[in-house]
């Protein structure tokens, strides 16, 4: 019954790591749709290259936060919870 | 360092302005955080080698995860529209899967601090937050220029 219980929280830790690994895919299409539009800018402007660019870095960066925080979110549901969630358990029993 | 073979000397290739500026302001603002970072955790009584070092691993890989982006952005913007597109996301993916390494590094061996190495990848998003307030200053003293 222990190990059933230890391979579920293992088993729904591991499922909710990579559902919040989804949110990775959106900045990624954000960032090459930003990126797009930029070229054009650029070919329709490319005096103003310098500071559609630097612009657009900062956006881009800002739009891989939302990366990132799926990322930490799905390696703390890796390596952190199941400890904690064995911990619970254990002082359950 | 890039030596130039063709004339034979030592000259240094030439890295692009915007990413020498945007990477050095980036950096300058991870190593403040940082130091802030550790001060607090210093004061709080839980400084150990493994904070300096998760702190360390974060933080580089942060900044470069950041110069990455910019030469990926910078190269894409010369291309036409879908190249663009596809350069970005594939750049995307595989600086994604840098910080998962470095992720995966920092929380499974024990000689680095989990949380240290997590809260230092989000550093360049703590500088770009205050980037309007420095970007503003600048143009205001453009503008203060032309004007005069």
């Amino acid at each position: 019954m222990f190990e059933l219980a230890i391979g579920i929280i293992l088993g729904c830790c591991a499922l909710g790591a990579g559902i919040a690994m989804i949110a990775g895919i959106g900045p990624g299409i954000g960032e090459g749709n930003a990126v797009a539009k930029a070229c054009e800018a650029i070919g329709r402007q490319p005096e103003s290259k310098s500071a559609v660019t630097s612009t657009m870095i900062m956006g881009c960066a800002i739009a891989e936060t939302t990366g990132l925080y799926a990322l930490v979110v799905a390696i703390l549901l890796i390596f952190v919870a199941p400890g904690i969630m064995v911990d619970v358990l254990l002082s359950a029993i | 360092m890039f030596l130039d073979k063709r004339k034979g000397t030592n000259s240094v290739k030439a890295v692009n302005p915007v990413i020498k500026k945007e990477t050095t302001y980036i950096s300058i603002w991870t190593m403040a955080l940082s130091l802030i970072m550790q001060g607090v955790i210093f004061f709080m009584g839980k400084w150990n080698s493994g904070v300096l070092l998760g702190n360390l691993l974060g933080g580089a890989a942060a900044v470069l995860n950041f110069c990455l982006m910019c030469k990926g952005i910078l190269a894409a913007v010369e291309k036409d529209e879908q190249d663009a597109k596809t350069m970005i996301r594939m750049s995307r993916t595989l600086r994604m899967f840098m910080l998962l390494a470095v992720a995966a590094i920092g929380a499974a061996l024990s000689f680095f601090n989990t949380w240290t190495v997590l809260i230092s990848l989000f550093f360049p998003r703590i500088a770009i937050f205050f980037w309007p307030l420095f970007n503003k200053s600048e143009q205001n003293v453009k503008s203060e220029d032309k004007h005069e």
